[in-house]
């Protein structure tokens, strides 16, 4: 890699030569795809968020890398993590552990960087495919300079049940772009955990971090898939997330926005397929003066598809959030059933919660239904709790744990249930 | 799901046109002269011009709203700002010109006044052309007029509240009212006065290109009662006409104001009207309404509810037919603690036209313990239609309480199959069904009035069900 820390200001200016020095191990294929990626991310119009005014903000002048030495938090090394375990540190593999049993060698897990080289021939047809549909600037900008990230392949017919986890941690890097690639083909099975952290929640440089998921489930395939976002107070996170399904296909998000002074994310799963079905769970908690501006998009294409958009949200300190559902019915997606549902916790006059919940629908033989709830800990409930004994604070964590228990319970990945559960506690006692 | 026919008649029954009747008719297009010539006929105090003309250039500067209802087929430049169609307003209906007469004869408004009405108000093209006010509610202090009137016998209370809750700023369309208003209707109810019977107005477009803009102001002073009612028609011309209204409503402490609306414009009107109303203390605001034609509607009723306890609801029905789209709403602005509000929207989208529902419920940083309850439900009829719901929430304040809930769906199979078992016809049992969606709305309506709407959408419906 280069020394000298290209801004995005600086590179604007520069041409192709400059991306192909930096990514000079590159196959050319790949330096080709973010050579467009580029142009496209400059191109672009920034997300139009009502809600998150960003055309003042100052990206171009973040440098996009430095070389700083990876720094690790040994947590992430626990004995509690098993097989399928991949540990990145900005670019860098810091641990790589395949998965177990009989069917892992015909599975690919490994970072993205390598798979690209060495398994090309698969990597290159998706690779970008599904998430250009989202036509995000920030998602450009990620295929243009992802350091590293995942990719997980698994053929025709293959379930594992074991988890595959992957931890992306953010070194001290102003720019960090993690990518995650995940195909299943039909008829199989996976569950995948992506980890976003930081060295430190509260400290280190302000920084830019443009996060990508995509994902392809074949037909009759299942993909369980949880990502938890615990980035530093310093970072602007763009997440974009996009899955394509195809006929009864079945996608299962579960997702936590806990970090970043700012995150704006976008998470589309196209039901393409009949019979496809897309159940989303966001939980989001915002603290100090943190802002979530989260938008989950389910996109009916073929007819009975089913979705379920849960957005669940608890808001302290002076934190902001906007939660966008969008149920987008085309027309032809006859007899789909598309659910929306958005719970916000108050627990601060200086909070501010926004829903959005929005149907657009173009076809009259389905049924879609949205509701929306935001209100405050119940009183009642305080008094009661208090008054046999329990501490104020912890009546308060009480609540907001039976608020959220319904929908974090109903996460059948431990790991995460079990992450966000503690990310949850850390946020209350903040 | 097999209707095969409409549930409101593709037939407009009120698109007939009675000519040219007008005494006086502007030239198509807007200037700095429109804007004076009618300021000068209308003899009005300088504050009323120059309020004219700022707004004009308020509505040159402003850009058309990047939302909602496609207007590209809005021409400025070819509407007709104003027509006067008589000499002198009506007191009886024997004063109204004979042909003007004979078009609301076949509306059915004097008989309805006759039946059950305490005020009305005609409105064809610009000016109001007839009046009258039950003599009791006159001896009550209720004044119920036309606004033009209105300047010239209350000029302090016009002045006092004319543009304070919807300011010509608000948008391109509020602006443009206030620089060309002309007609609407003025009323203030005094301290703790009841007026029992509904007041109501009707407003008719004749001409090609016209566009109508009415301005309507009520204040209902503290602890008192009042219910206005609106109605609108239209001809059916080739080419695109305007209705811009623009209605303030001041609720006190105490008050109760009830605002229905029944507009039923023809399918080539675009109506683009700004609704708001401000409640005080422990006021009640609510607005009732029904939207079942025009070419496009963009019309989101609104409720500020500034002060302690303020009660807010918007009851609504809209449906949409061929090549219409009714981009409808509500708002309420939770400004003070312990407000309340209900907002019941109620789509209907059939034979290709579009239902959009676009709401917001506000809870600012001072309205403690205030609760909004949002219910919004849509049927599409058939498969050429479409429907978007788009609410907005922003709670700023931790002790307030927002539940909000909506679907779509097409007309239940089940329920088809129940009434059809049982002897009804298939056309029967979807009226039936949709009645009954509606009901809500059709509850709320006065008894009297319901009789009259009923027969309205009946005559709408007349040969396209059952």
């Amino acid at each position: 890699m280069t020394t000298s820390p290209p801004s995005l200001e600086s590179l604007q200016q520069n041409d192709r030569d400059r991306v192909r020095e930096h990514f000079s191990e590159d196959p050319d294929w790949l330096i080709e795809q973010r050579i467009n990626a580029f142009f496209e991310y400059l191109h672009t119009p920034i997300l139009a968020r009502k809600r998150t005014p960003l055309n003042h903000r100052q990206f171009e002048n973040l440098p996009l890398f430095t070389q700083q030495p990876p720094e690790l938090g040994g947590s992430w090394l626990s004995a509690e993590m098993s097989d399928g375990l991949l540990v990145l540190a900005g670019s860098e593999v810091a641990v790589l552990r395949p998965p177990a049993g009989r069917t892992a060698e015909r599975v690919i897990f490994t970072d993205l960087r390598t798979a690209a080289m060495t398994h090309f021939e698969v990597v290159k047809p998706y690779l970008a495919r599904v998430a250009r549909a989202a036509n995000s600037k920030f998602d450009a900008l990620n295929r243009a300079w992802w350091q590293n990230g995942v990719f997980l392949f698994i053929p025709r017919g293959v379930q594992i049940a074991e988890p595959f986890t992957v931890v992306h941690h953010q070194v001290a890097s102003p720019g960090f772009f993690p990518r995650s690639l995940i195909v299943l083909e039909d008829d199989s099975e996976a569950t995948v955990i992506d980890l976003y952290v930081s060295p430190s929640l509260k400290s280190g440089p302000r920084s830019l971090a443009a996060i990508s998921v995509e994902a392809v489930v074949g037909a009759n395939a299942s993909l369980h898939y949880g990502s938890i976002e615990q980035l530093a107070l310093n970072t602007d996170a763009f997440a974009t997330r996009t899955a394509d399904l195809e006929t009864h296909a079945r996608m299962d998000w579960n997702v936590g926005s806990f970090g970043s002074g700012l995150e704006v994310s976008q998470q589309t799963t196209y039901l393409n397929g009949t019979g496809s079905e897309n159940n989303s769970l966001t939980v989001f908690f915002g603290s100090r003066s943190q802002h979530h501006d989260l938008e989950v998009t389910s996109v009916h294409q073929g007819a009975h598809t089913r979705s379920n958009i849960i957005g669940k949200g608890v808001m302290k300190g002076r934190s902001r959030s906007i939660f966008t559902g969008v149920t987008d019915i085309k027309q032809g997606a006859r007899g789909s059933d598309a659910r929306q549902k958005e719970q916000t916790l108050m627990l601060s006059d200086q909070a501010r919660a926004d829903a959005i919940p929005s149907l657009l629908i173009e076809e009259n033989d389905v049924f879609a239904a949205h509701a929306a709830s935001a209100g405050p800990v119940d009183a009642n409930a305080i008094y009661y709790l208090t008054s046999r004994g329990v501490a104020p604070e912890e009546a308060e964590q009480l609540i907001v744990e039976g608020f959220l228990a319904p929908v974090i319970d109903a996460i059948a990945l431990t790991e995460v249930r079990q992450r966000v559960w503690s990310a949850v506690r850390e946020k209350v006692r903040e | 799901m097999a209707i095969e026919q409409p549930l409101v008649s593709d037939e407009y029954a009120y698109g007939f046109n009675d000519g040219d009747v007008s005494v006086l008719k502007f030239g198509q297009g807007l200037t700095r002269q429109t804007v004076e010539d009618i300021s000068r006929i209308k003899q009005e105090p300088k504050w009323m011009l120059d309020f004219r003309l700022h707004a004009l250039d308020i509505f040159w500067k402003k850009d058309m709203p990047g939302w909602g209802a496609d207007l590209s087929a809005l021409d400025f430049a070819k509407i007709i700002y104003y027509v006067k169609p008589s000499e002198n307003q009506g007191r009886t209906w024997d004063e109204v010109p004979q042909t003007i007469k004979d078009t609301f004869e076949r509306l059915g408004i004097p008989e309805a006044e006759r039946k059950f009405l305490a005020g009305v108000s005609a409105q064809y093209e610009s000016e109001v052309v007839y009046h009258s006010i039950h003599q009791d509610l006159i001896e009550k202090g209720i004044i119920f007029t036309d606004t033009d009137s209105a300047l010239r016998e209350y000029p302090d209370l016009v002045r006092e509240y004319f543009g304070t809750i919807v300011p010509a700023e608000d948008n391109k369309f509020a602006a443009l009212n206030s620089a060309v208003w002309s007609g609407g209707s003025f009323v203030y109810i005094p301290k703790n006065v009841t007026s029992p019977i509904p007041l109501q107005a009707y407003f008719r477009i004749n001409s090609q290109n016209m566009g109508q803009f009415e301005r309507t102001l009520i204040i209902a002073d503290e602890g008192s009662f009042g219910h206005y009612v609106e109605g609108c028609t239209a001809p059916i011309y080739s080419s695109e006409s305007l209705h811009s209204a623009v209605v303030e409503i001041i609720v006190k402490a105490g008050a109760r104001m009830r605002y229905t609306t029944v507009q039923n414009w023809a399918p080539n009107v675009f109506n683009l009207v700004t609704k708001r109303a401000v409640a005080y203390r422990d006021a009640t605001m609510e607005w009732v309404d029904g939207n079942i034609g025009s070419k496009a509607t963009m019309k989101y009723p609104s409720v500020y509810l500034v002060e302690e306890g303020a009660r807010g609801m918007v009851l609504s029905i809209a449906v949409a037919g061929k090549g219409q789209h009714q981009d409808t709403g509500a708002k309420m602005i939770h400004a003070a603690p312990h407000t309340t509000s209900t907002i019941v929207s109620k789509s209907i989208s059939q034979l290709g036209g579009k239902t959009t529902y676009r709401g917001l419920v506000h809870f600012a940083k001072d309205a403690a313990g205030a609760k909004a309850n949002v219910r919004c439900d849509t049927l599409i009829m058939d498969d050429l239609s479409t429907s978007d719901t788009v609410p907005s929430s922003e709670v700023g304040n931790a002790s307030a309480l927002m539940e909000h809930e909506a679907t779509v769906t097409k007309v239940s199979e089940e329920q088809l199959f129940y009434l059809t078992s049982r002897g009804l016809s298939e056309e029967e049992a979807t009226r039936l069904i949709v009645m009954g969606f509606i009901e809500p709305f059709t509850r709320e309506l006065p008894m009297e009035f319901a009789v009259e709407m009923n027969r309205l959408i009946k005559f709408e419906m007349e040969g396209a069900i059952g």
